[in-house]
């Protein structure tokens, strides 16, 4: 029997249009999917947290304010989501890791291979430390950078529990949704949850190379220069990873870097509570565009 | 402080804490501030709940200061006392046992928690 919601929503459309495209990185063909919505001058890249993929995004991608000033792109990492691993490579028989230079380099060309000039980036969770990392060594690159849950170093997430023969994908899921808040919509915290337990097993932990170890911006944080690359950084209150206190903490170590706590978001504000964290966000984007 | 054969009916009604227990079998402790429970679980199934005086090994603790507990257990629980996990990294709670095991049954630990919030909650 069909419900009378069901009705008014058969045969919508979400504006979000999905691709794929080849770049080269390391030296390795990696086909990347991405959604594009929009049609602003300046691009908009959204990167997702660790272990996820770009439906992270969905929610944002709709927003018909944004798409009226930016071109949004919100892609999946290689391993991630429809980015399959390389043909080309043996991955299988080596340990997968994600490294602060090959993460550097997805942004870089996918913006280059869409023809953008000094997009605008912005991620969550290693896609905050990776908006940090962007400013610090091509701030040439992005006329400013958001972080979101960001963090100078969390160390310890690089553990064997996440990725171990006798602890199943659930795991993962069910330690996000207690990363979320308490008053985010319960099915929008159950569909972030459900993106994590979907992540192939190695990714989380191998993510978590980059989150944990090789991130680490304490004692080079100071050197980034906002004049060139705007850096604003935004944590979740609930966020127990990449706490207020850790954000405010980093934003503090730059020169020039503006942060603010989301009130009653957590470690994933964009697919947690897309309303409350448009609310936030709208301000900060504006203000780059106006820079 | 809690009805615990409300929270045993309750978890054994549940059926998303069914469905992450099963499989399970393992004796939990509880420690509440002094006090101690035990937990039995068989087959994914809560089978008894009643206090603990004895020191015989478990197969997972999860102890906290009675204040940890009530701040754990508030229908809006404050930042870090949402979950278990943050409540370990960030308050007064301590989890020992089978690491493996206790990752692999978190689903229905966590469960088991908002039950007793549930539980708690409608008491009052």
């Amino acid at each position: 029997m069909t419900s009378p919601d069901s009705n008014a929503t058969a045969g919508r459309f979400d504006d979000a249009v999905g691709r794929y495209v080849h770049l080269p990185i390391a030296g390795d063909d990696y086909r990347i999917y991405f959604e594009a919505t929009g049609c602003g001058e300046i691009g908009l890249l959204l990167q997702h947290t660790a272990g996820a993929d770009s439906r992270q995004w969905r929610h944002v991608l709709e927003d018909a304010d944004l798409q009226s000033k930016f071109r949004l792109i919100a892609y999946d990492l290689p391993y991630h989501g429809k980015s399959v691993p390389p043909v080309e490579r043996q991955w299988w028989r080596e340990e997968y890791r994600l490294t602060r230079d090959f993460l550097m380099a997805v942004p870089i060309a996918l913006a280059r291979a869409l023809g953008f000039d000094r997009p605008v980036y912005m991620g969550s969770s290693i896609g905050g430390h990776l908006a940090v990392d962007l400013a610090l060594y091509h701030p040439a690159e992005f006329r400013a950078v958001v972080g979101l849950e960001a963090s100078a170093y969390t160390p310890g997430g690089f553990a064997d529990e996440f990725h171990h023969p006798e602890i199943g994908n659930e795991f993962k899921g069910s330690l996000m949704y207690g990363m979320m808040a308490p008053t985010s919509p319960e099915a929008l915290r159950r569909e972030t949850a459900w993106v994590y337990s979907q992540g192939a097993p190695a990714v989380f932990k191998g993510d978590l190379y980059y989150y944990s170890i090789d991130h680490d911006v304490r004692n080079t944080a100071a050197a980034i220069d906002t004049s060139i690359c705007s850096v604003d950084i935004l944590n979740g209150e609930y966020d127990w990873s990449g706490t207020p206190e850790a954000g405010a903490e980093l934003a503090a170590m730059i020169p020039g870097a503006r942060y603010k706590t989301m009130p009653g978001l957590g470690h994933f504000p964009m697919s947690e509570h897309p309303e409350k964290f448009l609310a936030e966000i709208r301000p900060v984007l504006e203000r780059i565009l106006a820079a | 402080m809690l009805d615990w054969a409300a929270v045993q009916a309750r978890a054994n009604d549940d059926g998303e804490f069914r469905i992450h227990a099963r499989f399970w079998n393992a004796t939990v402790r509880l420690g509440i501030g002094h006090r101690n429970y035990k937990l039995r679980i068989d087959a994914g199934a809560v089978t008894s709940i009643e206090r603990w005086g004895g020191g015989l090994a478990s197969d997972l603790a999860i102890r906290a200061p009675e204040d940890d507990w009530r701040a754990l257990l508030e229908p809006l629980p404050r930042p870090f006392y949402q979950d278990l996990y943050p409540a370990t990294l960030h308050h007064g709670f301590e989890v020992t046992g089978d690491a493996a095991s206790y990752c692999a049954y978190y689903p229905a630990i966590r469960r088991l928690i908002e039950i007793m919030r549930e539980t708690l909650h409608d008491q009052s």
